[in-house]
């Protein structure tokens, strides 16, 4: 077994990383030195040996770094310090640790090590991140602060005595299943990806996006390229001016551009989701659910059951046909919004009533109360967002007299305005005993689940001109964010966030 | 002794509670705030006066578009300072405001993480203060109550720590 109480240093291979790390920016240097002295003369001498000290420390700094970054478990606290001229000493106590990934990007994986990153969620951001362990050693320290954790947790509820019915059950429930783990763990595989099924995930992506991100790189660097290639092949491109494109393309020609365009996007998608999710796996791990994912970059993720705070699952049309859904965990969140959440693609029916029932035990049951959205608000704020922009632009066409552009900019108007009537009439919101469950969307249907006791605040919020129509939107607040709906009938919202929060007080169930 | 079994739609609704009003200095805060923010503009129009001769109206322009705006802003301070308030019930805290964009949010004490009060210079120039109420995760679920008599705030500190006591 690990001993963790003296303070221990990282494996020396972090200082390569470290070293791979500054080497981006030392490029920079020595370029600016290798271009920069020869115009400045006699400060030259200066500047480069400026350059030389800041070479020297940048190499020193990985050595320095890894010397003085230390981590050890004293007192029931994981401490790590770091800092040659700064120090800084983080503690956490073990019983507040969320979750406890295992993280591998290219470089570690080169190096083969792994970084260990220890999630708390509280208002302020703390996070600690271990970037430099080797394989085996990171995870028998996961184990351990695993189950040092589980001891404290154990103990406190123990001698509190204050224990309620629900925990009561939880309590023995967990004491029984963590009884049997130290004999066996219990693994239960949820969910595993085969290649086929990561390539339809990645056909049945939203292709706007990864078009949108194709055009993004295509363009960055593009513009960094823009230089070279004018300096090399500048005349050979002014045959390319905009006129000449614009004559000298037929229809067929702009066709050809939609369709290798579409096709790109398509294959960046592919590549994505292969990149993301190759070798796919979910396992439920006595309380815990381990999810493992990724092919250059390596994620090992761990999440307690019992600490997911709102379970959501999209879709989009493709995937409505091959009956896939994406099913969405977030964890209470300490900064933004990416760290606390696993998204699970290609979830058929079966494991999206299989994940309800093991996050949250109980199934949605009948429905106590329902609110609906008001479609024409939405496709009344639609309109008038939308004349916004078409109206100057159905006027240029006019005084321009391209009376060409004036169908699609219509017909997209119109699309839009009924897209908008068509998310309001599909959005409502479900109140059952135990869950908030929200619909959302028309072409990508989106459904949230989230627990009453788990949420923090409910607020109610509207615009001056949504009074008089007695309308107002609603925010429910927990720990893993904001979730919400506009355009609800005030009355009707008024009683949902009164129950809301009523039961909240009531409840005596830990949250978070 | 008593302990009788609470029932959730028992419990009363947040409309039949009274919410009560910031003191009188936060609205002179306020609009004093907008006239130090909206003088330097002034300034600005001035410079156009003395400096553009050529095009006259467009200082003229300048100072409309000015005057527009400052009562704009002195209009919506106004109207908000009377539908900002808060109501303190047992169990948990309201806090709404806004005229152009009203909202309100109920936070229960079980779900508080810590209080704390903070004031700047111009608040304590008017005796004022701001108490701000965390809540676990983000920050999105945050109250911030600005423009409190500092007792107030103190008591409703107080108040609040005291029950967060009772659910840690």
């Amino acid at each position: 077994m690990l001993d963790l109480t003296i303070p221990q240093r990282q494996s020396k291979k972090i200082i390569l990383f470290y070293l791979f790390k500054s080497i981006k920016g030392l490029i920079l240097y020595f370029l600016f030195a290798a271009i920069g002295t020869k115009s400045m003369g006699a400060y030259g001498w200066y500047m480069t040996a400026f350059i030389g000290f800041i070479a020297v420390i940048s190499l020193l700094s990985p050595v320095l770094k890894y010397i003085y970054f230390t981590f050890h478990i004293e007192d029931d606290e994981l401490i790590i310090q770091k800092g040659f001229l700064q120090k800084e000493r983080k503690a956490i106590p073990l019983e507040r640790i969320q979750s406890i990934n295992i993280n591998q990007n290219v470089v570690q994986r080169i190096l083969g090590i792994v970084s260990l990153e220890v999630d708390t969620a509280g208002s302020k951001a703390k996070e600690l991140e271990i970037p430099g362990l080797e394989r085996s050693f990171a995870s028998q320290f996961k184990e351990l602060l695993q189950e040092r954790k589980e001891k404290i947790v154990e103990e406190m509820d123990a001698t509190s005595g204050v224990v309620t019915e629900n925990k009561k059950a939880d309590f023995s429930d967990e004491s029984t299943t963590s009884a049997k783990m130290s004999q066996v763990i219990t693994e239960v595989v949820i969910l595993q990806l085969s290649v086929i099924d990561i390539l339809k995930v990645g056909i049945t992506q939203n292709h706007l996006k990864s078009a949108g991100l194709a055009i993004g790189v295509a363009f960055g660097s593009w513009y960094k390229i823009k230089d070279i290639v004018e300096q090399y092949f500048g005349e050979w491109l002014g045959q390319f001016s905009f006129e000449n494109v614009v004559s000298g393309t037929s229809i067929g020609l702009a066709v050809a551009a939609v369709i290798s365009f579409m096709f790109f996007s398509v294959v960046i998608s592919m590549l994505l989701a292969i990149n993301k999710y190759w070798d796919f796996s979910m396992v439920k791990k006595g309380t815990d659910l381990e999810v493992k994912m990724g092919l250059f970059n390596k994620k090992e993720i761990k999440i307690p059951l019992s600490k997911v705070q709102i379970l959501e699952f999209h879709s989009n049309p493709l995937r409505k046909l091959l009956n896939f859904q994406t099913a969405q965990l977030y964890q209470a969140q300490s900064t933004d919004n990416k760290l606390g959440s696993v998204s699970v693609p290609a979830c058929k029916e079966v494991h999206r009533i299989l994940l309800q029932h093991l996050i949250f035990k109980q199934p949605v049951e009948e429905t106590e109360q329902e609110l609906y959205c008001n479609p024409f608000s939405y496709a009344r704020l639609a309109f008038y967002v939308i004349s916004a922009v078409a109206i100057p632009l159905l006027g240029a066409a006019i005084y321009f007299e391209v009376y060409v552009a004036l169908g699609p900019v219509v017909a997209i108007s119109f699309f839009l305005v009924f897209a908008a009537f068509m998310y309001g009439k599909n959005s409502k919101i479900i109140k059952d005993d135990d869950f908030v469950v929200f619909k959302k969307g028309w072409i990508f249907p989106q459904i949230i689940i989230s627990p009453v006791f788990k949420t923090q605040a409910v607020e109610k919020w509207r615009s001056i001109f949504l009074k008089r129509r007695r309308e107002a939107h609603f925010k429910l607040h927990s720990a893993a964010g904001s979730r919400g709906l506009r355009f609800l009938e005030e009355v009707a919202l008024n009683k949902l966030m009164n129950t809301i929060n009523n039961e909240v007080i009531c409840s005596e169930e830990k949250w978070m | 002794m008593t302990n009788d079994q609470v029932l959730a739609d028992r419990l009363p609704n947040i409309e039949e509670a009274v919410f009560q009003k910031h003191p009188k200095r936060f609205l002179n805060k306020k609009l004093i705030a907008k006239v130090i923010i909206f003088l330097p503009l002034l300034v600005g129009v001035g410079v156009l006066y003395f400096l553009v001769e050529d095009i006259t109206w467009l200082w003229k322009a300048a100072l409309a578009a000015w005057v527009f705006l400052f009562l704009i802003a002195v209009f919506l301070a106004y109207k908000e300072y009377f539908v900002r308030g808060y109501v303190l019930r047992e169990q948990d805290i309201t806090y709404k405001k806004g005229w152009l964009f009203h909202s309100q949010t109920t936070v229960p004490f079980n779900r508080i993480q810590h209080t704390e009060i903070n004031h700047g210079p111009i608040d304590r120039l008017f005796k004022l203060c701001e108490l701000d109420i965390f809540t676990a995760g983000g920050s999105a679920s945050d109250l911030s109550i600005s423009g409190l008599d500092p007792e107030d705030a103190a008591k409703l500190k107080d108040y609040i720590s005291g029950k967060l006591s009772v659910h840690a």
